[in-house]
């Protein structure tokens, strides 16, 4: 969505710009800089971002003056475009910029020809460039806490999601209520060709599927909270909350690889923790607590999640005395126990205070 | 080949070649705009490099018939739209940036080329009734016709330039190369913090989202790979199968991770030379050169002899790397038969 936006923004800039300038040559300025932001995507740091963007505003400028310059030697233009053509699809690094803003470049064998129009035109570029860097930076800025928290809120549905489907029975529907399996439900229809949601139909088990989606989610995540350099000051510090966050899901996403068969041993842990299915529901709860102080509907109190650490007692108990028990069970509960460990970890960092300012922070 | 080109790696070669069919596939699209002498056969060009936004074989294949598809429903939702709005109105001039936001949205959300290639056909023509005051019903006939031209240069030239260089595997290749020595490197760092011979190193977390990328970059090649000429069901088995195992190994990697960063190793259960032993033997098993070498078998290794029945951490540890090493050779198995030798 908010890059769907800042394409329009910028081609809306640029169609501005030609309202009040219009000249033939000028339409040039409408749709280049919504092109020049698209190569903006490819990259996550700015010093990338910036180079490919100048790279790919000088390329259009250089085959529009080219073009217009050579065009009535029509031998001479076919054998720039060919030979121009093979040089840049050529290189391997830059292959995205030129890729993206070919069909600017190409489409000016349609333009006005002559050297006045070529340099009009190339100068032009100019504005295209300025509007397209001023579309980016201004929604980096603007949305960048937006976007960090809606990471965070997003893997943090996951997290319960897949909870759900770790320990609920089938029968029970709680999953499908949950606004990200609505989201993928939606998206898995005839019409979504995206590789992420059509390849969850090759893995047979539905914890798989979850699995699939959150190591995708996690990835995103941090390539956006880690590679990204912030400027503003409380961006820097919301960053870097969200990043120990994410590291503690992730951690947490790794101790459900060993509960992935709670549902099979359901009755045979129940022999070690007699109240297995009130520790699921306890689990489940400060599972939800987080996701609410993340999404910054709550508060987070120090201690909050206090009664956990006895049932981590109890669990690490449990695991003592399975030992001798099928190893899965032992593993099952192990897994718990891991999973209430990064529970807590995570408590600790939200209820830090500086965390509860900056996490309860409004848009 | 020629001498100077086998100095290039493979990969560059490659790229050369796709170079090579793109460049002439927008040459001969210039030269017909031309010929042809047609108001907008620029669109013939357009619709070329258009499709060649993503120079692999299989995508361009898709993008091909997209297109096509797109602008002719377009076409069709076009003279609708002139049959019942103003198509003179500067009313209009207020859609435009709404469909141009929505061919965006489309693609970005969806990947589905042919939706956005319908609203490309609704965009454009409209922009010029608004802006140049065309006929509307001539500007969509040129288009369709310009687009059915543009996407038959594109296929020829895919299908005749080059073929083989434009395919996924090569590229799968690298990928998996990337991923396995990732795979490795994760093994010995959880191995050694495990053992307590070092801290888990703050790397791990960037090789873990290498191998996460590259998986990813294998996915988006499989949904090329589909497309592709030649034998489509053997190859999606193939993805299939690499994505299952790729999990799998994941889901242990992960398990091992979690242990090695709460618990340490338990000696009466393995020692610690023998535990060393077994993590170089997998190590080594995850080289991608092991995994494509026809004659190896020296891995086919089971911990049968521990004591795995115990339930500690140490025992998970262990029936972790089992399964690891049974991954790797589903790995092997795998790739050996991709690469008959």
């Amino acid at each position: 969505m908010l890059r769907s936006l800042q394409v329009t923004v910028a081609a809306c800039a640029g169609g501005i710009i030609w309202v009040f300038f219009p000249n033939p040559n000028s339409f040039i300025v409408v749709l280049t800089p919504a092109f020049i932001v698209l190569v903006a995507f490819f990259y996550s740091t700015w010093k990338e971002k910036v180079l490919n963007m100048v790279l790919a505003a000088l390329f259009i400028a250089f085959f529009q003056f080219v073009v217009a310059l050579l065009f009535y030697d029509k031998i001479l233009l076919i054998f720039f475009i060919f030979f121009a053509s093979l040089l840049i699809y050529s290189s391997v690094k830059y292959r995205n910029v030129v890729c993206v803003t070919m069909p600017i470049a190409i489409v000016s064998v349609a333009w006005l020809p002559g050297l006045d129009a070529g340099a009009f035109r190339a100068l032009q570029l100019l504005y295209a460039f300025v509007i397209s860097i001023a579309v980016v930076t201004s929604f980096s800025i603007l949305t960048d806490k937006f976007q960090v928290r809606a990471n965070l809120i997003y893997i943090s549905s996951l997290i319960i999601d897949s909870f759900v489907i770790y320990t609920e029975d089938d029968g029970k529907d709680d999953e499908r209520n949950s606004a990200v399996s609505q989201y993928f439900k939606l998206m898995n229809k005839l019409l979504v060709n995206r590789i992420d949601v059509k390849l969850e139909d090759i893995f047979e088990i539905k914890s798989y599927k979850f699995q699939h989606r959150i190591s995708i989610a996690l990835g995103k995540a941090e390539k956006f909270i880690f590679h990204d350099k912030r400027i503003i000051n409380s961006h820097v510090k919301f960053s870097k909350l969200a990043s120990y966050l994410i590291i503690s899901y992730r951690d947490m996403f790794r101790s459900f690889d060993f509960i992935s068969d709670y549902k099979k041993y359901k009755e045979k842990i129940r022999n070690f923790i007699l109240e297995e299915e009130f520790m699921v529901l306890e689990i489940k709860h400060s599972l939800l607590i987080i996701n609410a102080c993340v999404a910054g509907r709550a508060v987070m109190i120090p201690n909050e999640l206090e009664h956990m650490r006895k049932l981590k007692l109890q669990l690490d108990e449990a695991v003592k005395k399975s030992m001798n028990e099928n190893s899965k069970v032992s593993e099952t509960l192990y897994g718990f126990s891991l999973l209430i460990n990064e529970l807590l970890k995570m408590e600790k960092v939200i209820a830090a205070k500086p965390s509860r300012r900056l996490l309860c922070y409004r848009f | 080949m020629l001498p100077f080109l086998s100095k290039i790696s493979e990969e560059k070669r490659n790229t050369i070649a796709q170079a090579v069919c793109i460049s002439l596939a927008l040459t001969v699209a210039v030269i017909l705009y031309w010929a042809m002498g047609m108001k907008y056969g620029y669109w013939i060009v357009l619709t070329v490099s258009i499709i060649y936004a993503f120079p692999q074989q299989g995508i361009v294949i898709k993008r091909t018939f997209d297109r096509v598809l797109g602008t002719f429903i377009g076409l069709l939702l076009g003279f609708g739209f002139a049959a019942v709005f103003p198509i003179d109105s500067h009313m209009l001039l207020f859609f435009l940036p709404l469909i141009w936001f929505a061919i965006f949205y489309i693609n970005l959300l969806t990947a589905n080329y042919w939706l956005s290639s319908t609203l490309v056909t609704l965009f454009i023509p409209l922009c010029f009734v608004v802006f140049f005051k065309i006929d509307v019903h001539l500007l969509l006939i040129d288009r369709i016709l310009c687009t059915a031209l543009g996407a038959a240069i594109a296929l020829v030239a895919q299908y005749a330039i080059f073929r083989k260089s434009t395919g996924t595997f090569k590229r799968f290749e690298d990928d998996a190369k990337v991923i396995c020595s990732d795979i490795a490197d994760v093994l010995d760092n959880i191995a050694k913090c495990f053992i307590g011979e070092k801290k888990m190193n703050r790397d791990l977390q960037k090789v873990l989202r290498e191998i996460m990328t590259k998986i990813v970059s294998i996915e988006n090649l499989y949904s090329y790979a589909k497309y592709e000429f030649g034998d489509k069901k053997k190859r999606e088995e193939f993805y299939t199968d690499f994505f299952r195992n790729i999990f799998g190994t994941l889901h242990y990697l992960r398990k091992l991770i979690a242990i090695s960063k709460n618990d340490r190793l338990d000696a009466s259960l393995v020692q610690l030379d023998e535990l060393k032993d077994i993590v170089n033997f997998i190590i080594e098993s995850y080289k991608y050169e092991n995994l494509a070498s026809a004659s190896n078998t020296k891995f086919d290794f089971k911990i049968e002899k521990l004591k795995l029945g115990e339930a500690t951490p140490t025992a998970f540890f262990l029936d972790g790397l089992v399964k690891l090493q049974e991954k790797a050779n589903g790995l092997r198995t795998l790739i050996r038969e991709a690469h008959p030798d």
